[in-house]
């Protein structure tokens, strides 16, 4: 996230291939990453 | 209510038609409307005695296809509480009053405003400066008055949230904004019922459904700022997270289970991409 520049605050909910995972996730490669934002608006 | 005689009315008062299960008796709005005033009754409660004996509401024949005959009763007998009646609210109480829900209980305390007008089913230039809660009570009415929605003009906190809950088959979490998520949703949980949510950034959203005392969005998201405030909440966004919110709350009250219990569906409307996530 550093490198992309983004605060660790910025991300709310962080998946690696569709389950829930943590900062400390390692990765390996093909693994699909997502980093959400807060997200509220209705 | 006598629901022999209510039922003999029903029947002199049905046309043989086609409906999804074959030639049935079918029964229109007008002949509902005169047997739920006569023997002081709401609606919904004429219609799922009719269709409980074999009579189908003409009003619900076009859904009837994909909604059972036992599950449209699941649902006219469903009682629903429901936090917000902005973007994601207003058009669930139109999706659910069409649909056929029998009791709705809402809440919200704002009046419409012109920023509203981008996305909010129930917002107009007739209603602007109005209660919200008032809008959604004149809309409801005007779809289906087989439908008995309350709608209260509050902000609640955490108590009045419990109390909004009490006896209703799902919650219904239609807030803008994080502050509130946190304590709706650990009110469904003490109640024991299950929380359908959603919420919006730009052409970003998700859906989640959160069974009592389990992980939801409401722990994850915090309560601060918030990405729709520079990603805006475009109407498309806005309609699609609502609808899908009001497929599992029709799925919840004909007694299935909710594939996004304990999951979020996450949905990108730019790629498009809809990704299901477990918690």
């Amino acid at each position: 996230m550093k490198r992309l520049d983004i605060g660790e605050d910025e991300v709310h909910l962080i998946f690696v291939n569709s389950a829930r995972a943590g900062l400390d996730t390692e990765l390996k490669d093909g693994d699909r990453l997502g980093l959400f934002p807060a997200v509220g608006g209705g | 209510m006598d629901e022999g005689d209510a039922l003999e009315v029903l029947r002199s008062g049905a046309v043989e038609d086609d409906t999804p299960d074959g030639r049935a008796p079918v029964v229109s709005h007008d002949v509902i409307s005169r047997i739920a005033l006569h023997f002081k009754a709401a609606g919904w409660q004429i219609e799922a005695l009719a269709l409980e004996n074999g009579i189908y509401p003409r009003r619900y024949l076009r859904s009837m296809n994909g909604i059972g005959r036992s599950e449209q009763v699941g649902m006219l007998r469903g009682r629903v509480s429901q936090v917000g009646l902005g973007g994601l609210g207003g058009l669930m109480v139109e999706t659910l009053a069409r649909s056929g829900v029998g009791r709705i209980r809402a809440v919200d305390g704002d009046v419409f405003e012109e920023s509203n007008l981008n996305r909010q089913a129930l917002s107009g230039m007739n209603v602007l400066g109005r209660p919200k809660a008032e809008a959604a009570v004149e809309r409801c009415r005007s779809i289906n008055p087989s439908v008995e929605l309350s709608a209260e003009a509050a902000f609640l906190d955490r108590a009045g949230f419990l109390k909004l809950l009490e006896d209703c088959d799902v919650a219904v979490d239609a807030l803008g904004g994080l502050r509130d998520r946190p304590a709706l949703q650990e009110a469904a949980s003490e109640r024991g019922v299950p929380l359908v949510t959603g919420a919006l950034a730009g052409w970003t959203g998700y859906v989640g459904v959160v069974m009592p005392g389990q992980l939801g969005p409401g722990d994850i998201m915090g309560t601060d700022d918030s990405a729709e405030d520079s990603l805006g909440c475009p109407a498309p966004t806005v309609n699609l997270v609502s609808s899908i919110m009001a497929r599992e709350v029709m799925r919840i009250l004909t007694g299935k289970e909710s594939p996004l219990a304990g999951r979020m569906l996450i949905i990108d409307m730019n790629g498009p991409t809809f990704e299901t996530v477990s918690l």
